[in-house]
């Protein structure tokens, strides 16, 4: 089963983790400077050396070339967090040359090549579960690091293209639903007191300031003079205390709006399972109001499943791919609601 | 000729700046020309810390797109090949533009301008983590719990979780008498990094390292 469909420790405030790990191979220019050919002879390097490590690695993952997709297929994957908008593009909007992904058949880790970085590991978890993450990058960042020259120094560490991943080169991430925090109007502060500390809190999805859904995006800043475990062990403290200001702050909401925000959940339910054309962003803003719901104990019917195969099916790329076809934004709304009703549907009369 | 600042290496940078419209020359060897450079772009950096996030050129972004880097430092001419890196022919002036460096090499070459930059933006310019090719030799044992090792940014307001605090409390007491050490001395090394007495901290690093390698050894 894919690890998205699956839950995770804190599941009622943390959705997932993220580790990702960037390398660059010493003897090459980083990605911006490679002419295509040495980009082409880098990436199948690349990947060789992954597929090296044993025989069963065919069988344990996948490899795509990006250039050879649609896209289409390649959208579908960004909604995924499979590849990232950067190895798609390079910054005139041209498909990169040479750009590739190595995904393991349960998806929770993917190895892009021809990033910012030529070799960026990325490894997910369901809920919080920091360690689990890192343990998985590591195990993939060892073998490369086995069978390349991995630009590497003693004083600044692993060495990336920008220098604000210089050392271990490591993103730690969580992705939170803080709808409590959002509704008292905390985001701001606890962006600023994090910002202090090293941690950027960003929203999700959507631009910057605005998160869709109250969904939102933890990282470390630093990468350069703390350990990887001392980076790992900051966050999660972090997190601890941000899921206990989260909890105590849906509490405080129940106890004031009561019967209010009880109907407006139901009524919520009510349009996801009738609707007929929703947009994207409507569809995260409900689904995350389903999510409280189902996090104060509304809808017994419902658990955290539900909510993962919602966002995992309501991204136009992932729409237009289960329709293979391209469609028009209205046509893609029509398409997404249905999907909705379906999941509502087989996940309320436990139809599988 | 030699350099105008050191009076000991050979100069081969010729510097021409103009400053508030008075011109001057100087000409330097090419330490000295580095760590003159990073003397002027330093400042730059750090009002411009943001939130970067994973793979965005913010550090380019922002200089480019503000222009700050012709307002506020000196119009400086770099006549020399120690301005751009010898094996992709990158300058610090591009790194400034685009916010990356054009190749392992240029943190060699750039070496004292990136130092000052990393005592801006990120904690020090020492890399405390991992090494290619070797496990992170704790983690296997360590379980990632709560504890903020930073002590400048203390996160006050709330108690951490009460089913971890009492899972850390259980594994302190685990600890044998050299794993307790072992600790002690890690949390001493958090402390001379959060003080950037780098010094202290490789110190604390070498003993720790000592430490472990001999306890494998018992085993
Ligand atoms: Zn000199
Ligand atoms: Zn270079």
């Amino acid at each position: 089963m894919s690890w998205y469909l699956t839950c995770g420790p804190e599941q009622d405030v943390i959705l997932s983790s993220r580790v990702r790990l960037a390398r660059n191979v010493d003897t090459y220019p980083f990605t911006g400077h490679l002419d295509d050919q040495q980009a082409v002879e880098l990436s199948q390097k690349i990947r060789d050396s992954i597929y090296a490590a044993n025989s069963k690695m065919p069988d344990l993952y996948r490899d795509l070339d990006l250039t050879e997709l649609t896209d289409v297929a390649c959208e579908a994957l960004v909604e995924q967090r499979l590849i990232s908008e950067e190895l798609l593009h390079s910054p005139n909007k041209r498909r990169k040359a040479a750009s590739r992904v190595v995904i393991s058949n349960d998806e929770s880790v993917s190895i892009m090549i021809g990033e910012e970085d030529h070799i960026r590991i990325q490894a997910m978890t369901p809920g919080l579960d920091l360690q689990s993450a890192y343990k998985q990058a590591e195990e993939i960042a060892l073998l490369v690091e086995e069978r390349l020259p991995i630009a590497y120094d003693e004083l600044f560490g692993f060495l990336t293209a920008c220098p604000t991943n210089t050392g271990t080169g490591m993103r730690a991430s969580v992705m939170a639903h803080l709808p409590g925090l959002t509704h008292y109007k905390q985001i701001d502060q606890l962006r600023r007191k994090l910002d202090r500390m090293g941690f950027t809190v960003r929203g999700a999805y959507g631009e910057h300031s605005k998160a869709v859904g109250c969904l939102y995006q933890i990282s470390n800043q630093v990468t350069l003079g703390l350990s990887e475990l001392d980076i790992l062990s900051d966050l999660r403290s972090i997190i601890d205390q941000i899921i206990q200001l989260e909890r105590k702050a849906r509490q405080k909401m129940q106890e004031h709006s009561g019967t209010k925000l009880e109907d407006k959940l139901y009524r919520n339910l009510g349009v996801l399972q009738q609707a007929r054309y929703i947009s994207g962003a409507e569809a995260l803003e409900r689904i995350s109001d389903l999510a409280l719901a189902i996090e104060l104990g509304y809808f017994t019917d419902l658990d955290f499943k539900t909510i993962k195969k919602l966002l995992a099916a309501i991204g136009a790329g992932t729409i237009q791919q289960s329709c293979g076809e391209q469609l028009s934004a209205d046509q893609c709304a029509n398409h997404r609601a249905k999907k909705i009703r379906d999941i509502l549907y087989k996940e309320i009369t436990n139809k599988e | 000729m030699k350099c105008e600042n050191c009076n000991e290496r050979e100069a081969s940078v010729h510097i021409k700046q103009n400053i508030n419209g008075v011109e001057s020359e100087q000409y330097l060897c090419p330490q000295c020309a580095a760590a003159h450079q990073s003397h002027y772009s330093v400042g730059d950096f750090n009002q411009f810390f943001t939130n970067p996030a994973f793979g965005k050129s913010w550090l380019g972004d922002l200089l480019g797109n503000a222009g700050m880097l012709s307002h506020t430092m000196p119009q400086t001419t770099v006549n020399s090949a120690a301005a751009r890196c010898p094996k992709c022919n990158w300058s610090f002036e591009d790194i400034n533009k685009t916010g990356l460096l054009g190749c392992p090499h240029c943190y060699e070459h750039f070496e004292s301008s990136l130092k000052g930059l990393f005592q801006r933006i990120q904690r020090g310019s020492q890399h405390v983590g991992r090494k290619p090719g070797r496990r992170g030799s704790e983690h296997d044992n360590v379980v990632v719990t709560g504890s903020v090792s930073d002590n400048n940014a203390k996160y006050t307001d709330l108690k951490a979780d009460q089913d971890q605090t009492t899972q850390n409390e259980r594994e302190t007491k685990e600890l044998s008498p050299l794993e307790q050490k072992i600790k002690s001395l890690k949390e001493q090394q958090d402390e001379a990094v959060a003080r950037e007495d780098y010094l202290a901290a490789a110190r604390l690093r070498d003993e720790i390292k000592e430490l472990r390698e001999g306890k494998e050894e018992d085993q």
